[in-house]
């Protein structure tokens, strides 16, 4: 079979993903060292496939705290004093709706949205990871530094869709997309990251 | 109309005057049509489309920045309006294009059969654009159906070409995998 | 994704012709390839399919009357927010298969949304279960950390050159006794941890409930030389203090630093 070379880390992604090239897919069947480091790929997937990614900017969780607790006091206020809670109501919407929609509001309203605030969060959790796998840059071999670089590539053209989406207000499909995929660019990030690690410590 | 002419109809529209607002769906509409015609191979849709694009601008105005281009925003909701139909259609596997009577009427196919070829790939194709994750197919969409540059596209975008190549690359490679497939099970 | 280099020269031709920069013998090369490669001759396909007519000659077939069109409506549509487009109306008179299509969606939606209450219950249970994971995985790495002191790669920030141990503690909110007691176990008995003036300090600030119990041990533990690892961890027995008690690290490390102005040692603070 074709022994040339080994498979670079971007491909072994790929394999795992189901978007392998045929080489690559030819080259796993007769390379032990390679399958070897396939499997390692799923298992370290399978562990991480529940984890979360990054969000909104950071200076804007305060306030999105502030709109939740904002929330549940509008909520509490309703057992009690109807009158009161339709005045919070009305603050809250004029805080949150106001004629102009600032996209710092928007960001708010995203990420306490049932559909998007999920996926927000668990990029943030993600992020958080990154952070602490990686509180410096580090020296990758080659293979990883690419991949790393064309993951890193590929979440600042998600950032860049969702900014120019949220300034023509595009449909919910749309975002949930986008995130999706932020999401998972993240995941596969931190995949990155953990493998790398593992070598690191157990060098 | 001069991309400065425009944006300053623009503004005018943001500040409330509606007279500005015509004169845009006047100078725009028909490049507007033409792109909408593009993504659904069928006049009427084209129309309709191009229409609930203005009805779309005018509601959202005030998300327009006019220190940016704004023939680009335009472009951006037309683009947005034309993927939620699309997706709309994949989503109930409708036949696309329809039954385009007013195209015929407009252009005469010449050879009937060719014609019939081209719109069965055509349909093909946007079901296959729905195989692709949501950045590859505004990727795709803006270089391919749209034709616009790629450098011009990745610089809208704010990002490198290369990092657009790597994008459109995968799209590319998803779209052919789909179309090839759709072909050996028809 | 495509390693074959013929492919990659291919939608880098792909992209010239688009762009209209691909000379004729690249245009001839194009077809040599697409003819012995499945892929690229549907990417061929589609952009053939796409190129002709241009978006420009597309803008002059529209006819004039359609354009002039759309305005009206547009204005009829914001105006009374019904919208008069000719297409969704025809579409919808002949979708006679819509009241069944309606309520099997229904019923789809309702068993739907039972089954995804069951993903996300199962969603957060495994992200529960990872959290513990990576917490398990932090306390795995900082121990590891504690028995690789030549490590050089390990830096955690602004803790550079400090002794290992610190920087596992750094990773940490606070420990418990035990963990305290079992890193200590884990490093060289000789270990400095508290040079002599930190061990003069932390005696000498003692709480009386303690001053008994350390009063014995200062007898056998010689304080000149500081406390090392060893002693610390006799220490620590000696006292008895409760094992599944947790220590801010923060303290810990100020008090290693020499920063802190003793240990305390109240029932409180621990």
């Amino acid at each position: 079979m074709t022994n040339e070379r080994h498979l670079e880390m971007d491909e072994l992604l790929a394999l795992r993903d189901g978007e392998e090239s045929a080489f690559a897919r030819a080259h796993v069947e007769s390379c032990e060292a390679c399958r070897g480091e396939l499997e390692r790929l799923y298992r370290v997937r399978s562990e991480l496939r529940a984890l979360p990614t990054f969000g909104p900017p950071r200076e804007l969780w305060p306030r999105i705290r502030r709109y939740v607790w904002r929330r549940r006091v509008r909520r509490r206020l309703s057992y009690g004093a109807v009158g009161l809670a339709a005045a919070a109501a009305l603050a809250g919407l004029l805080i949150l709706r106001g004629p102009a929609v600032e996209p710092a509001d928007e960001w708010v309203a995203e990420a306490t949205s049932e559909d998007l605030g999920p996926m927000i969060n668990r990029a943030r959790q993600l992020e958080t990871v990154l952070q602490y796998y990686a509180p410096q840059k580090r020296v990758y071999d080659a293979p990883t530094a690419l991949a790393t670089s064309a993951l890193e590539d590929r979440i600042f053209v998600l950032d860049q869709m969702l900014l120019e989406s949220r300034a023509v207000g595009a449909d919910r499909e749309v975002l949930r997309g986008l995130w999706g995929e932020r999401v998972l660019a993240l995941e596969q990030l931190v995949t990155l990251q953990v493998v790398q690690e593992e070598k690191r410590v157990w060098r | 109309m001069e991309e400065r002419e425009l944006t300053a109809l623009a503004a005018a529209f943001q500040r409330g005057d509606e007279d500005a607002f015509e004169r845009l769906v006047e100078a725009l509409t028909r490049p507007l049509i033409a792109m909408a015609y593009r993504y659904t191979g069928d006049w009427e849709w084209a129309r309709d489309l191009t229409q609930e694009t203005w009805v779309r601008v005018h509601d959202r105005i005030r998300r327009y920045d006019p220190v940016r281009s704004f023939r680009a925003w335009v472009y951006t909701v037309h683009r947005n309006a034309c993927l939620s139909h699309l997706r709309r259609a994949w989503v109930r596997y409708e036949t696309m294009p329809g039954d385009d009577a007013l195209g015929r009427a407009i252009e005469p196919a010449a050879d009937p059969l060719a014609d019939l070829e081209r719109r069965e790939f055509h349909r093909r194709l946007l079901i296959a654009m729905g195989t692709l994750s949501e950045s590859q197919r505004q990727v795709f969409a803006r270089v391919y159906l749209e034709g616009v540059d790629q450098k011009e596209v990745a610089q809208a975008l704010g990002i490198k070409h290369t990092t657009l190549r790597a994008t459109l690359h995968f799209a590319r490679k998803r779209l052919a995998a789909a179309l090839r497939e759709m072909e050996e099970t028809p | 994704m495509t390693r074959n280099p013929d492919c990659e020269v291919f939608q880098d031709q792909l992209d010239a012709l688009q762009a209209g920069a691909l000379p004729e013998e690249g245009i001839e090369q194009l077809r040599l390839h697409a003819a012995s490669c499945g892929d690229c001759a549907m990417l061929l396909r589609v952009h053939e399919h796409l190129a002709a007519p241009a978006l420009g000659d597309l803008e002059a077939a529209v006819p004039d009357e359609m354009v002039a069109s759309v305005w009206p409506r547009v204005r009829a549509e914001i105006a009374t927010g019904e919208s008069v487009r000719l297409r969704e109306s025809r579409g919808w008179q002949g979708w006679s298969w819509l009241a069944p299509a309606v309520a099997a969606a229904t019923l789809l939606l309702f068993i739907g949304s039972g089954l995804m209450y069951q993903e996300v219950r199962e969603l957060r249970r495994r992200e529960t279960a990872l959290v513990q994971q990576v917490a398990e995985q932090e306390r795995w790495l900082a121990e590891l950390d504690l028995r690789t002191s030549t490590d050089p790669v390990a830096r955690t920030a602004g803790l550079a050159g400090r002794p290992t141990w610190e920087r596992a503690l750094a990773r940490r909110r606070s420990v418990s006794v035990a963990e305290l007691a079992r890193m200590l176990g884990s490093l060289p008995a000789t270990t400095t941890i508290f040079d002599a003036s930190d061990t003069e300090a932390l005696y000498r600030n003692l709480p009386s409930w303690l001053a008994a119990a350390v009063e014995n041990l200062a007898t056998e533990v010689p304080t000149g030389d500081g406390l090392q690892a060893g002693e610390l961890t006799r220490l620590v027995e000696t006292l008895g203090v409760d094992s599944s008690r947790r220590i801010s690290t923060t303290r810990l490390l100020a008090l290693a630093g020499g920063s802190a102005p003793g240990f305390d040692l109240s029932p409180g603070a621990l």
